[in-house]
């Protein structure tokens, strides 16, 4: 069984901080995050 | 008004309060994959200070952020333009569209430290970013820098910090609002 991702929420009003499991939704946008690595744009 | 130095048991007075330029609206750990920070922004600031210590991740993604309407990120029109200095190699980068902004990079147990200013992120307007960052990768100190706009014109009311399919190990963030003139 695969891992899932988590996200924690820490709120500024005062409630309690949360962390859950990613939905698929989000874990599949957090896979598509920006990628590039600078010295990949810069190595000859 | 004895600002900016208080003596104990002394009563602070609003002039003195409202000298403070300051305020802290957010803060927290970083943990998990992403970590939201919900609720810091707000009408009582256009400008403030993100402050990221001891950034450390498991993994090698890069350090990106989302703005987010209650816990709800914006994932689409981040535009950015990004200097880096790694050892004796100069750089730069330039991307439009993307689905966050990245504010900088990490290697596993490279531990980073951060500063971002963020503009207009809670009026209905495009958001601007600039800052950066500074780390040892072990063999060198390193500058990286980002010049970023969100081009949607949309009121945000907090800030998700994302570090890909790794997971944060170590952080403490802070957010601050610059008081108005």
């Amino acid at each position: 069984m695969s891992k899932k991702l988590q996200i924690t929420t820490h709120y500024s009003d005062g409630r309690p901080s949360e962390t859950r499991d990613m939905t698929e939704e989000e874990e599949a946008a957090v896979l598509q995050l920006p990628k590039a690595e600078p010295k990949e744009q810069t190595d000859e | 008004m004895s600002y900016p130095s208080f003596s104990v048991g002394e009563v602070l007075t609003a002039a003195d309060m409202n000298a403070v330029g300051l305020w802290r609206t957010g803060g927290g750990t970083l943990s998990s994959s992403a970590t939201n920070f919900a609720g810091c922004f707000s009408a009582n600031y256009d400008a403030y200070r993100l402050v990221i210590v001891d950034l450390a991740t498991n993994g090698t993604d890069p350090i990106t952020i989302q703005l987010l309407s209650g816990t709800t990120p914006a994932a689409t029109n981040y535009d950015y333009q990004r200097l880096f200095v790694q050892g004796a190699t100069v750089g730069g980068g330039r991307s439009t569209a993307q689905t966050s902004m990245i504010i900088g990079y990490t290697a596993t147990s490279i531990v980073q430290g951060f500063q971002y200013d963020i503009f207009n992120v809670f009026a209905a307007k495009r958001t601007q970013f600039y800052g950066g960052e500074s780390y040892n990768d072990g063999t060198n100190i390193n500058i990286e820098m980002t010049s970023g706009q969100h081009t949607t014109a949309t009121s945000y009311t907090g800030l998700r910090v994302l570090c890909g399919a790794n997971t944060f190990t170590s952080g403490k963030v802070m957010i601050y609002g610059y008081r108005q003139p």
